[in-house]
């Protein structure tokens, strides 16, 4: 039972770490609060769903299919909204009032096209194997949502840790003045990086929608708070915190709803991560407010 | 003497504000010019204009035949012209070795003989390769923005005020290593408001007021006349 819980709790924390993961480098790096990001969620559930359905994609493919929608939704965000308010030098609250603008409308453009009712995948899209270990049952579609979630994670790290790009990521969020000096093409990196974010919230998206199987067009909302919560618990903008906030989240959510009940999940959850911040105030590894103050 | 590097008729605003207004400057090939000046003169926003950083409103600056006022600064990087910025701009969160890796962000050619090289230079680096930046001592920052500028392979090496905030004889170490870099060929463009020091290096020098240049001399000149340095730069 606690094992099983355990997994639960895993590949649950594991799709939060990756939303938050998008979350936090946009913050961390264009030093924005994207409150759009639910809505780039949402609309990687959907193209994967229609993928799927529409052009009977396999569900891999249909995760591919949401990583390009997600990933051009990325790049027109900032060419359309990041870009501009950058070259104007925009206070602080702009982008945060435009990306609740662009929220709302591609929640609703959604809504106008497919309706708001709760889509689910096709059951025969969807594996229904289910593998045994010692006692434990594991859904083969939930180990592919960990497997996912992590190879993702793993990746992304490994990157910014070891490589060119990430290292010239890194110091752009420190500091793109240097940055520019150095020779780094800033304008094109935060275009990569409001790509590279969506395209993670985007996989999020289908990751929860497989897991819960609901796709509704305000799906993005209770998750971007989540999102917000869990990248405020980690430190803003720090990516470690992003992922170990996720994975937190991912734990109390699954065990209180497992010993006090699934209404609640939420409460208990959040009473959680106030309790922490009441403790640790800039979050696990904060300090990363100092930027851009 | 070649020009390298060419400033004709530079403006540059800060909104309504004029900081530069209308200079002409040129740098000779091989030789360290110093741009002297008190707080406020326009030195910071005349080098930033020269990244890409800052735009100018007018003008010109002609480097070895490109005109770099309309690009980008990573491609003004790419043409040879790295900036050691004031306040030295060090990533602190990234280590030593990232910075300096980071410095040659440009290049595509094999950067592991300058790595080793500016090490070289900067020995006191080795013994703090894999720590953070950001816990080096200022002189020791200092060292590493100049040792990450050259890894760009610099055809101009732009520094503002690589004096500032270091102890004497940290400064003294400093414009020795600037003295030798020049030596080996390197043109360097100086901003000091440490004017003798500065011009006891320097070929030739500036001296800017309230966004204009008002004195175009060689060095030693400004330095033998003692009225000059103290009418201008008050030291
Ligand atoms: N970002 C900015 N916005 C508005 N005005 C600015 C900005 N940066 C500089 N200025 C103004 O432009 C003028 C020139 O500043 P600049 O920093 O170029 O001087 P400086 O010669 O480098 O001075 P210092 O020796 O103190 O570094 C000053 O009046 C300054 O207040
Ligand atoms: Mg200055």
């Amino acid at each position: 039972m606690l094992a099983q819980q355990f997994i639960n709790a895993i590949s649950l924390g594991g799709v939060y770490a990756l939303f938050a993961l998008g979350f936090t480098l946009i913050f961390g790096v264009l030093g924005i609060v994207n409150l759009a990001h639910g809505a780039v969620f949402m609309l990687g559930a959907y193209s994967a769903l229609h993928a799927v359905i529409l052009l009977r994609l396999p569900l891999m493919a249909a995760i591919l299919a949401a990583i390009v929608t997600t990933g051009a939704a990325g790049w027109l965000l900032d060419k359309l909204i990041f870009a501009p308010l950058r070259a104007r030098d925009a206070p602080h609250l702009a982008p945060m009032i435009a990306t609740i603008g662009l929220a709302i409308c591609l929640s609703s453009s959604v809504e106008g096209f497919f309706g708001a009712q709760n889509l689910r995948f096709p059951v025969e899209a969807l594996p229904t194997e289910t593998l045994s270990l010692g006692g434990i049952r594991i859904t083969w579609l939930e180990l592919q949502i960990v497997l996912l979630a992590f190879v993702l994670m793993g990746i992304l790290m490994w990157c910014l840790k070891q490589t060119r790009i990430g290292r010239a990521l890194r110091g752009l969020a420190e500091s793109p003045k240097a940055a520019a000096l150095l020779g780094i093409d800033v304008e094109g990196l935060f275009r990569f990086t409001s790509v590279l974010a969506s395209l993670l919230g985007g996989v999020a998206g289908v990751l929860i929608a497989l897991y819960t199987n609901a796709v509704f067009p305000l799906m993005g909302q209770p998750m971007l708070h989540k999102g917000i919560a869990v990248v405020i618990l980690g430190g803003m903008g720090d990516i470690r915190g992003a992922l170990l906030g996720g994975f937190f989240l991912g734990f109390a959510e699954v065990f209180s709803v497992a010993y006090i009940g699934s209404t609640m999940r939420d409460a208990v959850a959040f009473g959680l991560l106030f309790a922490i911040l009441l403790l640790r105030p800039d979050g696990l590894f904060g300090k990363a407010t100092q930027r851009r103050a | 003497m070649n020009t390298l590097l060419q400033v004709t008729g530079l403006h540059v605003h800060y909104g309504a504000i004029e900081a530069v207004k209308g200079i002409d400057l040129s740098l000779a090939q091989g030789r360290i010019t110093a741009l002297l000046g008190a707080n406020g003169a326009g030195k910071s926003t005349t080098l930033l204009t020269l990244s890409g950083l800052v735009r100018a409103s007018e003008g010109s600056i002609d480097f070895d035949g490109v005109e770099l006022r309309e690009l980008a600064p990573h491609q003004i990087v790419s043409h040879g012209v790295v900036q050691v910025p004031e306040g030295r701009e060090i990533l602190t969160t990234l280590t030593v070795r990232e910075n300096l890796l980071l410095g040659g962000y440009r290049r595509h050619d094999n950067i592991a003989a300058d790595f080793k090289n500016v090490l070289e230079w900067f020995p006191r680096l080795n013994e703090r390769l894999d720590g953070a930046a950001g816990n080096l001592s200022g002189g020791e920052q200092q060292m590493l923005a100049i040792a990450r500028a050259l890894m760009a392979q610099p055809r101009l090496l732009v520094l503002d005020e690589p004096s500032m905030g270091l102890a004497p004889l940290l400064v003294r170490e400093i414009f020795k290593i600037l003295r030798e870099l020049n030596a080996g060929g390197l043109t360097i463009f100086l901003v000091e408001q440490n004017a003798r020091q500065a011009l006891k290096i320097a070929h030739h020098a500036y001296v800017m007021e309230n966004g204009k240049l008002v004195l175009s001399a060689p060095a030693a000149d400004m330095l033998n006349n003692s009225k000059v340095v103290e009418a201008y730069l008050g030291a």
